[in-house]
């Protein structure tokens, strides 16, 4: 299989080069082929590696864009396909990597790379990624690890039914007096729930399309795969849910990420394309969340950092009304900043802007917000058609003396624009990255002082400085013994010795833009050497004459 | 066949050892209770390192074939086998259905003697199987997984390396303990070269430390308005790195492989001594894919030292919604019997009476598989004279007198003088590393015994399950209602109630064959007629639960006469049939 998948690799490889940018969401082979055309174009920028196997067979790609030894310099980690039905998730990381490297000709870009590293992981559930381009398709966020969902003993007994026969996984509705959903009041193809506290009554019953194969009375509740990759994560691990694992970290694929990012004490941010939104909108300080034993709200510094990072998000990629999200627990989001200890930015990337109401035909604003509902006027509007399926009465099984219809909006479309929205998403999401690195603590030494106090001894002071807007670690992160601290080491030689300050000290963390000042007593004469930084800043050194 | 040349030799001169060590059996009279003439000759007064354990598991398993499989369950960091020794009567019913009881040691690599008492259950059980009938019967119903260390790369360290009785706590991974970006760089130094790490003191008029009158080896703090003689400058070590720290950043503590496991888990800062994430220590991770694997385990012990103490979860006071009373109950019952079989020890809750953590092995055991689990802390100064217990601060400290009166002082490293790089003259002394927290040569065997009988009376409770009674009535026109009523006569239940809440394991099975099946149900009353009907697959009924010393009541209507099996199929209770 490998050896097969290599061989096509290769030979389609001249092929792609050749061929015109893509023209829709790549499937597992193109994400590869289009990995594979970025090392072999860029091998002195970048390298790809597969750190992991799924169950499904499919390889994780790592790409790491940087210049000499790049676990030296300060680094972002950029993570795709954190969920399985999040196309542009992977293309918005994909696409960041071959814009990044198309720019390396300029100087701006051969500098950054200098000075910072890019770990770019495209698509974390390329099991379920898979499942768009399948034959059948509907939102699948589960690698292929075999689970029981229902936990009932039995595996994927109950996966969805195409009952059209479409190809896609829409949704059923069933005429009932108990049901619990009614028509949209302004357009009829919607169905939303009914507000019982409005004294609202229910029409139907709605539930994924399918038959309740295991007559268990639930619909579609086990079906292939498997464990959701932003749901395997420790920081609330929603365990015993569908999809979450039988235990944090389950997975190959999500071990071989932690263990690549554990290694890697330089990167100081994470940036990954989700569902969780705290880029558009940042996460505010709530003082009794932040101070418990185990934190759950970002401490006061943390959410300030978020604020301005939020607003560079903003200023530079300029969408509005995002919708407001909660990361759900066993996230990445939320992993990266309280277990990792790193700075951690998601974004969905794109949304269904807020469709206003078309004149022309006479449309009122909509009287019940409703994403469906808003999607079909913004899709009317963009000339966009057969992502609607009308209801249609079927026979089904299960209601054999209802009235059960099949229909709705097609999966993935509310997270996923049209394919040619896409390169423009991709320009301004790595407009946001590079802008983000400029950003990233940076250190130098500044003031250096010496005096002479007579008999041979030497006081010596220097300013240290965080240049960068970001602090040298997250408040939280300070915490965390899974970043480093700022070494500062006075090298003298045999004639010299330090009588006075330490040798050897380790800083706390330094805020951005922020000075702290050393001083030591030297005694001795001729040239002392200055060495001060960690792993997520760099090192810097000055040499000092007594 | 270089192997096999090896294998004979190894043989050889295993009976000729045999031969050397062994008495003749007519020389021996059998003390009640112990093998008077095993098999397998083992000396249970001292410790055996990772090559020690390895030998003493493959004769066990050469030994008794039809008792003992011997596997390597996965390698910890270093390459070393994981031993696990399966121990049941395998020519009685299928060894991978029986309820199990999994016994390990060592998860602290300084907590040694858990590897032997978990040896001595194995070597007890094998070697009395041909003689006492309770043992045959439990063999019969039950499977032992016994895995004497879970790490095994620092108990060789521990014996083989210098350290204190506290070191290394830590499996080898390297850590950088404090975050300067270098690893290890400053640890314990045997600066006398004995092998044991022990205290340092310095000669100091301005300290706050004298000798105590009693034995002068003890020191003791000096009075209010008393002079001092003596300061303490902690365990032996220099500061090898020059950054004015002393043994910060050395093998000795790199994380807590009992803070790795998957439930409940925190990060490093919240709960030190946490790795990467759960199951990031290759040993524990080796443990969890048995226990995934094994879903017959229904109880399990984890030694630690030291303290004598009977723990069980919570580990951490944000756990404790998940002890309901019901299992809390069960506990209880084990865990007293336990304080009866062995004195000086206590019953306790980890995150009351110990400390609160997170990520322990014996929450994921209970919490992420509903498995009754105990950590026995093993050894506590009560056993040296009989009286006290470990938790009383007020009583005298009897180590000193032990050592005096009964170990003839061989615990202690006498105060010597040292020359020290960064301190000058000072004296090294103190209790060896195989004192404090390990049991002296002589009481080794008595409390392994006394602890092992602890497990096999927490086995005995797991489920045994049996078709009790079945009841048949004429429905006419050729139907016939079955009913039968399947028993759990011991105390823990098929599911515990963490279990069956997020259907841990999956639902027991209780199916009929042979005739045809029209319609199924669990009773809750049968008399009344109550009960509520499975309309999938109603031949197999699928119970949440048989509770402890309990039973339900299941009926089925079937069409037509003649013999039928039922069979009742429980991951943790075992898989039992009966014809009529």
């Amino acid at each position: 299989m490998r050896k097969r998948l290599t061989a096509l690799a290769l030979c389609s490889l001249p092929l792609f080069l050749a061929a015109q940018a893509p023209t829709d969401y790549s499937n597992y082979q193109q994400l590869s082929n289009r990995v594979q055309a970025l090392s072999k174009s860029y091998s002195s920028y970048a390298s790809s590696r597969s750190i992991a196997r799924t169950a499904g067979s499919k390889d994780i790609w790592m790409i790491t864009i940087g210049t000499g030894n790049t676990a030296s310099k300060p680094g972002i980690a950029v993570i795709g396909g954190v969920e399985g039905n999040h196309l542009l998730g992977t293309e918005l990381a994909i696409g960041f990597a071959e814009n990044l490297l198309k720019g390396s000709n300029t100087d701006s870009i051969r500098q950054l790379l200098d000075k910072t590293t890019f770990y770019v992981f495209p698509n974390m559930s390329p099991d379920a990624t898979e499942q768009y381009f399948g034959k059948l398709k509907y939102e699948r966020q589960g690698n292929a690890t075999p689970t029981d969902d229902d936990r009932d003993g039995k595996i994927n007994e109950d996966a969805p039914d195409d009952l059209d026969g479409n190809g896609k996984i829409t949704f059923m509705r069933v005429s009932s007096p108990v049901g619990d959903y009614k028509l949209h009041p302004d357009d009829d193809r919607v169905i939303v729930k009914a507000d019982v506290a409005k004294g609202e009554k229910g029409a139907y019953l709605l539930y994924s399309e399918g038959i309740d194969n295991d007559k268990d009375d639930q619909f579609n509740e086990d079906g292939d795969g498997g464990v959701w990759f932003n749901r395997n994560f420790t920081f609330k691990h929603p365990s015993f849910t569908p999809g979450a694992g039988e235990f944090p970290v389950s997975e190959p694929e999500i071990r071989a990420l932690l263990d690549n990012l554990y290694d890697l004490f330089n990167i100081y941010a994470v940036v990954s394309f989700s569902i969780n939104n705290n880029l558009s909108t940042p996460f505010t300080y709530n003082a009794a969340a932040a101070t418990q034993k185990i934190p759950t709200g970002y401490l006061e510094q943390d959410a300030k950092t978020n604020a301005m990072v939020s607003e560079l998000y903003n200023k530079i990629v300029n969408q509005k009304d995002a919708p407001k999200t909660t990361p759900a627990g066993g996230d990445l989001l939320s992993w990266a900043y309280y277990h990792y200890g790193r700075y951690s930015f998601s974004t969905p990337g794109w949304w269904v802007p807020k469709a206003k109401p078309d004149t022309a035909k006479k449309e009122k604003a909509l009287t019940l917000d409703d994403p469906v509902a808003n999607y079909l006027r913004w899709a009317a509007q963009q000339g966009i058609t057969n992502t609607f399926t009308p209801w249609k009465t079927i026979q089904h099984p299960d209601f054999p003396n209802q009235k059960v219809e099949v229909g709705g909006l097609d999966p993935f479309v509310l997270i996923n624009p049209p394919y040619n929205l896409v390169p423009g998403i991709v320009q301004k999401h790595t407009a946001f990255l590079v802008a983000l690195a400029g950003y990233q603590p940076t250190l130098e030494f500044v003031n250096i002082k010496t005096e002479k106090l007579g008999a041979g001894i030497t006081r010596v002071t220097a300013d240290i400085i965080n240049k960068g807007a970001l602090a040298t670690s997250s408040k939280l992160g300070d915490r965390n013994y899974w970043n480093k601290r700022i070494q500062v080491r006075v090298s003298t030689t045999v004639s010299q010795s330090v009588v006075g300050g330490r040798k050897v000290q380790s800083l706390n963390t330094l805020e951005g833009y922020s000075t702290q000042t050393l001083s030591w007593l030297i005694k001795g004469s001729g040239k002392i050497n200055i060495e001060a930084g960690c792993a997520n800043t760099g090192t810097i050194k000055t040499d000092i004459n007594l | 066949m270089k192997r096999i040349t090896k294998y004979i030799l190894f043989l050889f001169s295993l009976s000729i050892t045999g031969a050397l060590q062994a008495q003749k059996p007519e020389q021996i009279f059998k003390a009640a209770g112990s093998p008077p003439n095993p098999k397998v000759p083992i000396s249970w007064n001292k410790y055996y390192d990772h090559a020690g354990i390895s030998e003493i598991c493959k004769k066990i398993a050469a030994a008794h074939p039809d008792l003992c499989k011997l596997e390597s369950i996965g390698k910890s960091f270093k390459g070393r086998d994981l031993w696990c020794l399966t121990i049941t009567d395998f020519k009685k019913g299928d060894a991978n259905r029986k309820p199990a009881m999994y016994i390990d040691g060592n998860i602290h690599s300084n907590e040694v003697q858990g590897s032997e008492f978990a040896l001595y259950t194995a070597w007890y059980l094998t070697e009395s199987f041909a003689d006492v009938l309770f043992i045959k019967e439990l063999l019969a119903d039950k499977v032992f997984y016994i895995v004497p260390t879970i790490n095994p790369d620092a108990r060789d360290n521990f014996f083989h390396e210098a350290n204190s009785q506290h070191s290394p706590r830590s499996g080898l991974i390297p850590v950088d303990n404090d975050r300067d970006g270098l690893v290890d760089e400053d640890g314990y130094d045997d600066l006398d070269g004995d092998g044991n790490i022990v205290m340092m003191r310095r000669k100091n008029p301005n300290g706050r430390w004298k000798q105590d009158p009693i034995d002068p080896r003890k020191m003791i703090q000096a009075g209010p308005e008393e002079k001092g003689e003596y300061e303490l400058l902690g365990p032996e070590g220099i500061d090898n790195d020059g950054d004015g720290l002393v043994n910060e950043d050395g093998y000795t503590f790199e994380y807590d492989p009992n803070r790795d496991w998957g439930w409940g888990w925190q990060p490093n800062y919240i709960q030190g001594g946490a790795y990467r994430y759960p199951f990031s220590i290759p040993e524990n991770r080796a443990v969890m894919e048995f226990v995934m694997k094994h879903t017959n385990i229904a109880a399990a012990q984890s030694y630690h030292n030291s303290g004598g103490m009977i723990l069980r979860g919570p580990g951490a006071a944000e756990d404790i919604g998940t002890y309901n009373a019901a299992d809390t109950r069960i506990y209880d019952v084990i865990a007293k019997k336990g304080e009866e079989l062995l004195p000086g020890y206590r019953y306790l809750v980890v995150y009351k009476d110990l400390y609160s953590a997170f990520g322990g092995e014996l929450d994921w055991f209970y919490g992420g598989r509903g498995i009754y689990t105990f950590s026995n802390e093993l050894w506590t100064s009560y056993l040296m004279f009989n009286k006290g217990n470990d938790a009383d601060p007020s009583a005298p400290d009897p180590s000193y007198a032990f050592d005096r009166y009964l170990l003839f002082k061989d615990a202690f490293v006498p105060w010597h003088e040292y020359n020290h790089p960064q301190y000058g003259k000072i004296e090294i002394g103190g209790f060896k590393k195989n004192f404090g927290r390990m049991h002296p040569g002589f009481l080794l065997e008595s409390d392994a015994h006394r602890n092992m009988s602890f497990s096999i009376f927490h086995c005995f409770q797991t489920p045994k399950l049996s078709v009790d009674s079945v009841m048949e009535k004429e429905l006419g026109d050729g139907l016939k209602e079955i009913t039968a009523i399947i028993n759990n006569e011991r105390i823990i239940p098929t599911h515990a109630s963490q279990d069956e809440k997020y259907r841990i394991e999956r639902p027991d099975l209780i199916s009929i064959s042979g005739p045809k099946v029209i319609a199924g149900m669990v009773m809750q009353n049968r008399d009344l007629n109550i009960g509520a009907e499975q309309k999938n697959n109603p031949q197999t009924i699928e119970v949440g639960n048989i509770p402890g010393q309990g039973y339900v009541t299941v009926r089925w209507i079937v069409q037509g006469a003649g013999k039928y099996t039922i069979t009742v199929d429980s991951r943790k209770g075992g898989v039992v049939s009966r014809n009529f």
